[in-house]
C-alpha cells in the first residue's frame, strides 16, 4: 500500500503554466478522483505519478521515493488506450500481466481471463485492436490495468465510453477491486455519477493555472454495489458534489 | 493471425465490378500514354533512330525474351539488387536498434549518416571500379552505400514514433531500455520499416543502373550501355520498359505481402 504525495507541484509546458502550486496526499488505499475543467492538467498530474513527465516543480512522491525514481509497475490507464495494434485483446492483457508480474513487489492484479470476463469481452479475445468499437477498446484497456501486478492504479476518463449498462457494473467491480486489493487510485474524470461513486475524496480543480479549488470528500459507504445508484443516499452524494 | 483476418473479411457480391472500376483508369492511361507515344512517332514522322515506335519496341521486347542474354541480364541485375538491398537491411536494422539504447551512439551514427545521405552516389562509381573493379562487389558497394545511408534515419523515425505512440506500456511497466525496444519499437514499426525498405528497393534499381553503365560482364545497364553503342534505340526502349515492369511487378508483390503480413497495421 503506497502514499502518493504532492508538495507544490507545477507542470509547465515551455512557458505555459499548466498546474500551480498543487498539493495532496493521496493515502494508501485511497480512491481520489481529480474534477475539473478540459485542459486543466489532470492528466498532466496522472502522468506526473506515472512518471511519464517531471514536474517542472515542487515534487510528487509515491511513498518515499521521487515519482520519476519509482520502478515498480504503475496500473496506468491513459486517454489514448494505447493497445498494442499487432496483439489481439487477451494478448495485450496478458503482456501487462507477465510484464508487471516481473516487477511487482505486491501480487494485485486480477488474472487476465478473469479481468476480461469483468469487462465483458470474452467473446471478443481473438479480436485485434483495429477491429474493436471505441467502448470496446476503452475496456479492453481497463482490462489490461486490471490484470497488472501494482500497488498504484491511475485512470484517466475511464468510463466515459462505455454503455451505460456495463458502466455502472464496470464501475462496482472496479471499486471493488482496489479496496479488496488496497490499492492507491487516482482518478480523472468530467462525470459526476462516476466521481461520487469511485470516489472517497473529489478534488475539484480550477482553470489553468490549475489549484485545488476544493476537496469534498464522499459521504457514501466503503462497500459500494450496485444497488447504491438506485438509493436516495446516491443521489444526494451526486448533489453533493454538483454543488460544490 | 494474418490469415484468420483475411477469413474474417467480408466478400463483397460486387467485388468484381469494384476491382474492374479501379484496373479501368490505369488501363486508360497506359493505353493514352501510348496512343502519345505512337502519334509522336508517326505525326512528326521522328526517326526510330531517336524514337522507336511502340510496335517497333515491343517487337524487340519479345525477340528479347526469347535470348538467353536477356535472362542473364536480368538475372545479374536482380542478384546484385537482392545482395546489396539484404546486406543494407542487415547492417542498418541492428545499427538503428543499438541507436536507440543508446543516445552516445545515435549522435555519432547520424553525424556519419547524414555525411553520406547527401552524396550523389554516381560519385562513388569511380572509385569502387579503382578499388574492387567492374566485378560485381563494386556495384554492390555502390547499391549498399545508396540505400544503407537512407535506411538508418527512415528505420529510426519509424521505431521513434512506434516508441512514442506505445509510450505508456514503457513507464508503467518500468522496462528498460531493451523490453521497450523488443515489445513496442520493433513490432510497431515492422510496417512502416516494410514500407521504406520498399522504397529502398527502388532506390537500389536506380543505382544498380548507374553502377553497371561503367562496365560488367552482364546486367541490364550495360545490356542498356551495349545496345547505345549499336544505336539501337529499340532495345534501350525494350530494356528500360523491363526495368519499369519489374519494379511494378515487385512493388504490388511487396504490397501485397504487406497487406498479408501487416494486416493490422
Amino acid at each position: 500500500m503506497e502514499t502518493i504525495q504532492f508538495h507544490d507541484v507545477c507542470i509547465a509546458y515551455g512557458e505555459f503554466l499548466v498546474v500551480d502550486q498543487f498539493n495532496l496526499v493521496v493515502e494508501p488505499g485511497e480512491l481520489i478522483c481529480l474534477f475539473g475543467p478540459s485542459g486543466c492538467g489532470k492528466s498532466s498530474i496522472l502522468k506526473t505519478v506515472a512518471g511519464a513527465i517531471k514536474a517542472s516543480g515542487g515534487e510528487v512522491r509515491i511513498g518515499d521515493i521521487a515519482a520519476e525514481n519509482y520502478d515498480s509497475p504503475l496500473s496506468y490507464m491513459p486517454q489514448e488506450n494505447e493497445l498494442f495494434r499487432w496483439l489481439n485483446i487477451r494478448e495485450n492483457v496478458v503482456l501487462w500481466h507477465r510484464e508487471s508480474a516481473k516487477r511487482a513487489k505486491v501480487h494485485t492484479a486480477i488474472p487476465p481471463d478473469e479481468a476480461l470476463s469483468l469487462v465483458e469481452l470474452t467473446d471478443a479475445v481473438d479480436k485485434m485492436p483495429f477491429q474493436l468499437s471505441g467502448g470496446m477498446a476503452r475496456r479492453t484497456a481497463l482490462a489490461r490495468c486490471l490484470a497488472t501486478d501494482a500497488s498504484i492504479m491511475l485512470l484517466d476518463e475511464t468510463f466515459i465510453s462505455i454503455e451505460q449498462r456495463l458502466r455502472r457494473k464496470v464501475m462496482v467491480a472496479v471499486r471493488t477491486h482496489l479496496k479488496q486489493k488496497g490499492i492507491t487510485a487516482l482518478l480523472v474524470s468530467h462525470d459526476y455519477e462516476e466521481a461520487a461513486f469511485m470516489s472517497d475524496r473529489v478534488v475539484f480543480l480550477s482553470a489553468v493555472p490549475a489549484q485545488i479549488h476544493r476537496i469534498t470528500p464522499v459521504s457514501l459507504p466503503n462497500q459500494r454495489t450496485i444497488d447504491l445508484f438506485d438509493g436516495d443516499g446516491f443521489r444526494q452524494a451526486t448533489l453533493d458534489l454538483v454543488r460544490s | 493471425m494474418a490469415l484468420q483476418l483475411r477469413h474474417q473479411r467480408i466478400r463483397s457480391p460486387s467485388a468484381v465490378a469494384a476491382n474492374a472500376s479501379r484496373i479501368a483508369p490505369i488501363l486508360a492511361v497506359i493505353g493514352l500514354c501510348h496512343l502519345l507515344w505512337f502519334a509522336a512517332v508517326s505525326v512528326f514522322g521522328i526517326r526510330s533512330i531517336f524514337l522507336p515506335g511502340p510496335v517497333e519496341t515491343y517487337t524487340v521486347l519479345t525477340r528479347l525474351l526469347f535470348h538467353e542474354e536477356f535472362w542473364l541480364d536480368v538475372g545479374a541485375s536482380w542478384l546484385r539488387v537482392s545482395v546489396a538491398f539484404l546486406l543494407s537491411l542487415a547492417v542498418s536494422y541492428p545499427l538503428v536498434l543499438a541507436a536507440l539504447s543508446s543516445d552516445q551512439l545515435r549522435r555519432s551514427l547520424f553525424v556519419i549518416v547524414e555525411f553520406f545521405r547527401y552524396l550523389p552516389v554516381p560519385i562513388f562509381v569511380p572509385l569502387t571500379i579503382l578499388w574492387f573493379g567492374v566485378a560485381d562487389t563494386g556495384k554492390v558497394v555502390v547499391i549498399f552505400l545508396g540505400t544503407f545511408c537512407q535506411m538508418i534515419p527512415m528505420f529510426y523515425d519509424s521505431a521513434l514514433i512506434a516508441r512514442r505512440s506505445y509510450g505508456a506500456a514503457a513507464f508503467s511497466l518500468k522496462w528498460r531500455q531493451w523490453d521497450e525496444i523488443r515489445n513496442i519499437a520493433i513490432p510497431g514499426s515492422a510496417p512502416q520499416v516494410f514500407d521504406s525498405s520498399r522504397i529502398c528497393l527502388g532506390w537500389a534499381w536506380t543505382y544498380l543502373v548507374v553502377a553497371e553503365l561503367l562496365g560488367a560482364p552482364h546486367g541490364i545497364g550495360y545490356a542498356i550501355i551495349r545496345a547505345q553503342r549499336y544505336l539501337a534505340t529499340d532495345r534501350i526502349f525494350a530494356y528500360v520498359i523491363v526495368i519499369g515492369l519489374m519494379g511494378v511487378l515487385t512493388d504490388r508483390v511487396l504490397r501485397y505481402v504487406r497487406g498479408w503480413v501487416f494486416a493490422w497495421a
